[in-house]
């Protein structure tokens, strides 16, 4: 069966996650893994809404809800952080609920233009209120921390943001093989025909954008505590843009991995190509505009696309190739 | 009592009426076939039926429920299926996965069972794949449910999309134009198929232009033209009837109606 051939693998991807800041021992490294895992999660939400045609351009108010609602309940009440990480991911679910209820009754269209309004105006109040900080942010937000244990250093924060990943995964892969994901599916290949096999298309899609934002918010608790501080301008709508770039460059098909490979790719290559920070949104720009041209399935779909390749990785790409031809 | 009763439906798309003032009955186990020109408001119809538009005016009543008012997802509840006239599928999902999700409305165990993935759960899953499957057979594709149905030939879609609509236990089908662009071998295949469908007992309304399948399938025939009915009856009787011929063949002085 196929699950029996993915349990050796998962155990060694397992492993080496595990290992793995005992292998880089670089903190920079370490550090840009970390900001992989938060993308990726973020690039998870938008795919999950994707699956269901809805083009969110609003993850970037949602993880900011999140972080602040956390920082907020953390930095103003007793409240250990434990207490609002899932509290931060309710109150994010709860916002996005509220705007999508009333967004989705109109069409995507408008849950389009919301999400784009939406992320627009979380920032803006975040920065002109007081009571949030305003435009200086919040400075000196304690870590999360278990007895006398804080996550300081990159190498917990690692672990920390690898189990919401998972988790994350997890969660979302579960969703996915079950009747909701096939219903979520139907949705995205046809609206009319989905309807007219029963399946309520407003609460699904609902549903599908409350979970992502719920994950989005979590998320943001995490990274609050590890920057130990929160800026409104770290959530503007370049962040809501860049999260669709990694979704789409590591293919808009793949719900799970796409997010994760292009934010990967995203966050490291620039790195090595050692561009200048001023000049990232034009290589990335070039960069979309070349994978939509040429490659508009995203990376993941290369095997696909190279016969030779698809005989090397995976039977089931091979048997889909086949079936193209 | 009919099956479906559609009185006094009415659709206005800005000035136009598409379905003006329509009375129609469907009975139980009936294959009903319904004819007229482009335009004449047969998909329309449809869309009412089926809860893709809301009505302007009138209702449409199912085993004696109003279901006018309410959406698609609920009439299909109701169980009223339907095919489109384009091949709508789950273009890029194989074959069997297409029906299989076209169960959604089967499934008794609650979502947190479903996302756990309980010992229930996976045994109801394992049970509608071979319902998915046996409709399959049933109708011919059971070869086929590997593949991705946006590359099955024209005609295996539209039994593809036979098979979908089944999936939700209709007792009432609503077939837009099922043999449209068929080869002949295709099209007896077909009419078989919906022949069998009816002994069954699930009612049939289709949608068709080719004369040939309509007379010789359906018990009874409903004729619009310009969102109204114009003439009823059995197959003989449409066949000799002159407003039909009018209708059709556009004979000068049939577009008094009109107005």
């Amino acid at each position: 069966m196929k699950a029996g051939n993915k349990i050796p693998f998962m155990t060694i991807a397992l492993i080496l996650l595990l290992l793995l800041p005992f292998i880089i021992r670089s903190n920079y490294i370490l550090h840009l893994i970390i900001y992989v895992a938060i993308y990726s999660i973020l690039g998870m939400g938008f795919s999950m809404m994707w699956k269901n045609r809805l083009i969110s351009c609003g993850q970037a108010g949602f993880f900011a809800v999140g972080a602040y609602t956390s920082t907020l309940l953390v930095t103003r009440t007793d409240l250990s952080f434990w207490w609002t990480l899932p509290l931060s991911g309710i109150a994010s679910a709860f916002f996005a609920f509220i705007i999508f209820s009333a967004a989705l009754r109109a069409g995507p269209l408008v849950f389009f233009g919301m999400s784009l309004v939406s992320s627009f105006i979380i920032m803006e109040v975040l920065g002109t209120v007081e009571f949030f900080g305003g435009w200086e942010g919040i400075l000196d937000i304690p870590s999360a921390s278990i007895g006398s244990f804080f996550f300081y250093g990159k190498i917990s924060n690692y672990y920390f943001v690898m189990i919401l990943l998972i988790l994350n995964i997890v969660v979302f892969y579960a969703l996915y093989k079950s009747r909701i994901g096939r219903a979520w599916t139907a949705i995205g290949s046809s609206v009319s025909l989905a309807e007219a096999q029963g399946i309520n298309v407003y609460r699904y899609r609902l549903a599908a954008s409350t979970i992502a934002c719920f994950f989005a918010g979590v998320v943001g608790a995490f990274y609050a505590q590890y920057q130990n501080l929160l800026v409104p301008n770290s959530f503007s709508f370049q962040l809501s843009i860049y999260v669709q770039m990694y979704a789409l460059l590591g293919g808009l098909s793949h719900f799970i991995a796409g997010p994760i490979i292009g934010a990967g790719i995203m966050v490291f290559l620039p790195e090595y190509l050692r561009v200048a920070n001023e000049y990232q949104p034009i290589y990335f720009s070039i960069l979309i505009i070349l994978i939509v041209i040429f490659l508009p399935g995203g990376i993941l779909s290369i095997p696909q696309r190279v016969p030779w390749l698809a005989g090397k990785f995976g039977k089931k790409k091979e048997e889909s190739v086949m079936v193209n031809e | 009592m009919p099956l479906l009763e559609i009185r006094g439906l009415t659709k206005h798309f800005g000035g136009l009426a598409a379905v003006n003032n329509l009375d129609m009955d469907v009975n139980k186990s009936e294959i009903l076939g319904l004819i007229g020109p482009n335009g004449a408001g047969k998909t329309t119809l449809f869309n009412l039926i089926n809860g893709f538009f809301p009505p302007t005016s009138g209702e449409t009543r199912f085993k004696g429920d109003v279901i006018s008012s309410l959406k698609a997802h609920e009439i299909a509840k109701k169980g009223i299926g339907r095919t489109f006239q384009q091949s709508v599928l789950f273009m890029e999902s194989a074959v069997l996965e297409n029906v299989f999700t076209g169960f959604h409305l089967n499934y008794k165990s609650g979502l947190l069972s479903q996302f756990l993935h309980t010992r229930e759960a996976r045994k109801e899953s394992n049970d509608i794949r071979q319902k998915a499957f046996d409709i399959l057979e049933f109708l011919g594709l059971a070869s086929l449910k590997d593949e991705l149905a946006k590359n099955l030939p024209h005609g295996h879609q539209r039994v593809l999309g036979v098979c979908v609509a089944l999936a939700c236990n209709p007792e009432l089908l609503l077939l837009d134009e099922p043999v449209t662009g068929m080869n002949p071998q295709e099209t007896e295949n077909m009419i078989n198929i919906i022949g069998q469908l009816r002994d069954r007992g699930i009612t049939i309304v289709v949608v068709e232009h080719d004369m040939k399948v309509v007379m010789s399938l359906c018990d009874r025939i409903v004729v619009l033209n310009y969102g109204k009915i114009i003439s009823e009856g059995s197959p003989e009787d449409i066949k000799g009837n002159r407003e039909v011929i009018e209708a059709y063949l556009g004979r000068e002085g049939a577009g008094a109606n009109v107005a």
